[in-house]
């Protein structure tokens, strides 16, 4: 067992020099003149908003889950009712952007041009660097958690999901912001 | 990026035709105010469109806005 918690702990940093060597691949942009201010651009604004209500969403998601605890989240009808309303929110605010975003990018004089465009286009580079490691995470956790049980209790299994799902929606909009501090 | 190594003209030519502001230059090529501030400041190469567009907004040929840099 002890091996494959090294492996899973490799992989990780594995991931995570890849994501290092990315970031070094493509270098910030060189320093504009301190006198020529950058607007934000129609995408910027967009990616900025959504990736502030998704994470304040998460945020409040993952309290209620840590004040009631996982299992007590699953139990109860009504934490579990508003637990599953946080993530529903989530997943109609970001995918209801996405799907903006890509409606905006495939239109000839929208609000996105070339550039915005190809940060568009290479943004979702994150979204798998983010879910991989978000489930390497969990896995490494329920290993030393359930290692002795044998078993990993279902309740666990759908935090998993929903985790990887948000972290996945998220990932684009940090994705974007990311790609305007590079190009 | 690394900085372009294509020089332009595009800040001087929009000064001699009618002091063009970067949002009306935007406009009429269809991009974002954003994209011109940083071809001015060479840190962006445009596609062959977008140049194609912006020598046609100014009337005048591509490599009179856009130059390849000496040893480039």
């Amino acid at each position: 067992m002890i091996v494959v918690l090294w492996a899973i702990l490799a992989l990780v940093v594995g991931l995570a020099a890849i994501v290092v060597k990315a970031r070094l691949a493509v270098p910030p942009r060189p320093p504009l003149p301190p006198d020529v201010e950058l607007p934000d651009t129609p995408l910027q604004r967009t990616s900025r908003l959504s990736l502030g209500a998704g994470l304040v969403l998460a945020a409040f998601a993952c309290g209620v889950v840590v004040v009631h605890g996982p299992e007590a989240t699953m139990a109860d009808d009504r934490v579990r009712l508003l637990f599953t309303a946080l993530l529903m929110a989530i997943l109609v605010a970001l995918s209801g952007a996405s799907i903006r975003l890509k409606v905006q990018a495939g239109r000839e004089g929208g609000m996105l041009d070339e550039r915005d465009r190809a940060i568009l286009d290479r943004a979702p580079a994150v979204q798998g660097a983010g879910t991989i490691l978000t489930l390497a995470v969990w896995t490494v956790g329920l290993m030393v958690r359930f290692h002795g049980a044998g078993a990993v209790p279902l309740d666990y299994v759908v935090l998993l999901f929903w985790s990887c799902l948000v972290v996945h929606l998220l990932a684009l909009p940090v994705g974007i912001l990311m790609g305007y501090r590079r190009s | 990026m690394p900085k372009a190594e294509i020089h332009n003209e595009i800040r001087k030519l929009r000064f001699e035709h009618g002091e063009m502001t970067q949002q009306e230059l935007a406009d009429h090529v269809g991009c974002t105010r954003q994209t011109i501030i940083l071809l001015e400041q060479e840190r962006y190469v445009p596609s062959l469109a977008l140049a194609m567009k912006i020598a046609r907004v100014f009337g005048t040929p591509v490599n009179q806005v856009f130059e390849l840099e000496e040893g480039a």
